[in-house]
């Protein structure tokens, strides 16, 4: 049979090598895939639990000092404010002195909170970056292409974020201690002036009277 | 010479004809071989894709997203436990309170303690959504990723499925060289049928009704001949 095919050349010889070609190819390709897509997993194992532990630490660096920083200056206000209406030593005193602390507490919970919101966008731009570039590899399976864009997703996820500046957290602290304050003047003159004349703002007795316009 | 050549001329036909036989039985063969390794290799890649999937959907399970909330609720909520503490540097009591009456004091801390106990409550309630929202994120993440391997598995069936048809006409070709042969043999059988047996071929070499040559050398092979 040999012979024969020696003989007379084997006619199917370029079809055989195409096919072994096709396979050849194919095999090839999925091996670049495979490469490609092992590069990108391997430039992302960079961004694990501890990346993104230090990506919230940031933002708590960042922003637990402001309000830190508010809630110093809102006890102050808090002091000078109970003082100036002699409320330190009062359960009002205590009241706001709680109350104040609550929020700084519920503020500083918004941070720690925040930043495991920072963390977790942070997973999902980190996840939608890989598989953008998986799916690149599916396309192309260019190892050398794939690991240089995944090169340069990392880089630009590693990028510092840009915070948000808080607002003011502590404006109501003092609120409503000034009419306190009032209140207590009041009571005081009150309590000094004995004396009906002592008073400067009398309640009506009903002494008004309307009077036409004839506008 | 007629019985002789009448012989040799049916012998040349049937060798032929079981060496067209033969060759196109290696083709089938080799066909077959082809495809069955195609299908090997589909069912690797669709194996391979349907653990993906089962992976992904295990992940996406009510229990395991109950387990990864659970745990990552209580994760959070440690953390916002700790970071609702106010420091010890800023608590304390008012400058003035401490010389105040005791009654001031005992409503500072009466209030501390509501404060604590609403702070916590409310870190414990953020926990569990924030845990939620973090087990399914995880569970988002797996599908994302089930579907990339998916799309990988994919793109190797339609790319090994492509070079497939290279594959086939390649083992159609098998045998070719047994074809050829037959094709001679029985070519080498009409020969002598028409040069002994005049224009009236095979019939006449066994005083019967003439039959083409062509046409039963068609009869016999089942497949295209090849050059004669």
């Amino acid at each position: 049979m040999c012979n024969v095919k020696r003989l007379m050349g084997n006619p199917y010889k370029g079809v055989q090598q195409q096919a072994e070609v096709a396979r050849q190819s194919e095999v090839a390709r999925q091996a670049d895939t495979r490469g490609a897509i092992g590069r990108v997993d391997e430039t992302f194992r960079q961004f694990d639990d501890p990346f993104f532990a230090g990506r919230e630490q940031a933002y708590s660096n960042y922003a637990m000092p402001q309000v830190s920083d508010q809630y110093d200056t809102a006890r102050k206000n808090l002091i000078f404010a109970l003082a100036d209406g002699g409320l330190t030593r009062s359960s009002v005193g205590a009241q706001r002195l709680g109350d104040l602390e609550r929020d700084y507490s519920l503020r500083r919970q918004d941070v720690a909170d925040q930043a495991r919101g920072y963390g977790q966008q942070a997973r999902t731009d980190v996840e939608s970056a890989r598989s953008g570039l998986v799916s690149q590899a599916n396309s192309v399976g260019d190892a050398a292409a794939s690991g240089n864009a995944a090169l340069n997703e990392a880089n630009r996820l590693t990028a510092a974020p840009s915070f948000s500046p808080l607002g003011a957290l502590f404006q109501n602290v003092t609120a409503g201690i000034g009419v306190s304050r009032a209140a207590g003047d009041a009571e005081r003159l009150r309590n000094a002036g004995g004396a009906q004349g002592a008073r400067l703002f009398q309640p009506s007795r009903g002494s008004g009277q309307v009077v036409q316009s004839n506008v | 010479m007629c019985d002789v050549t009448a012989a040799i001329a049916l012998g040349s036909a049937v060798a032929g004809s079981a060496l067209q036989s033969r060759g196109a039985a290696q083709a089938q063969k080799a066909e077959a071989g082809v495809a069955a390794a195609e299908r090997g290799r589909q069912d690797g890649y669709r194996r391979t894709a349907m653990n993906y999937v089962d992976t992904a959907r295990e992940g996406a399970s009510r229990p395991a997203l109950d387990a990864g909330a659970a745990s990552a609720a209580a994760g959070r909520a440690a953390s916002l436990r700790t970071a609702g503490q106010v420091p010890a540097a800023q608590g304390g009591y008012l400058p003035g309170m401490e010389s105040g009456p005791q009654s001031v004091r005992d409503e500072v801390d009466r209030q501390r303690g509501l404060a604590s106990a609403f702070v916590g409550q409310q870190g414990d309630a953020r926990a569990a959504l924030g845990g939620w929202g973090d087990a399914m994120q995880a569970s988002r993440t797996g599908i994302a990723r089930s579907g990339q391997g998916v799309a990988t598995e994919a793109g190797f069936a339609r790319g090994s499925a492509d070079a497939m048809p290279a594959e086939i006409t390649a083992a159609g070709s098998k045998g070719s060289g047994t074809r050829m042969l037959g094709d001679l043999v029985a070519g080498g059988g009409n020969l002598a049928a028409a040069t002994y047996g005049g224009a009236k071929g095979w019939g006449s070499l066994f005083s019967a009704a003439p039959v083409a040559a062509p046409a039963l050398r068609r009869a016999t092979t089942g497949r295209v001949g090849g050059p004669v």
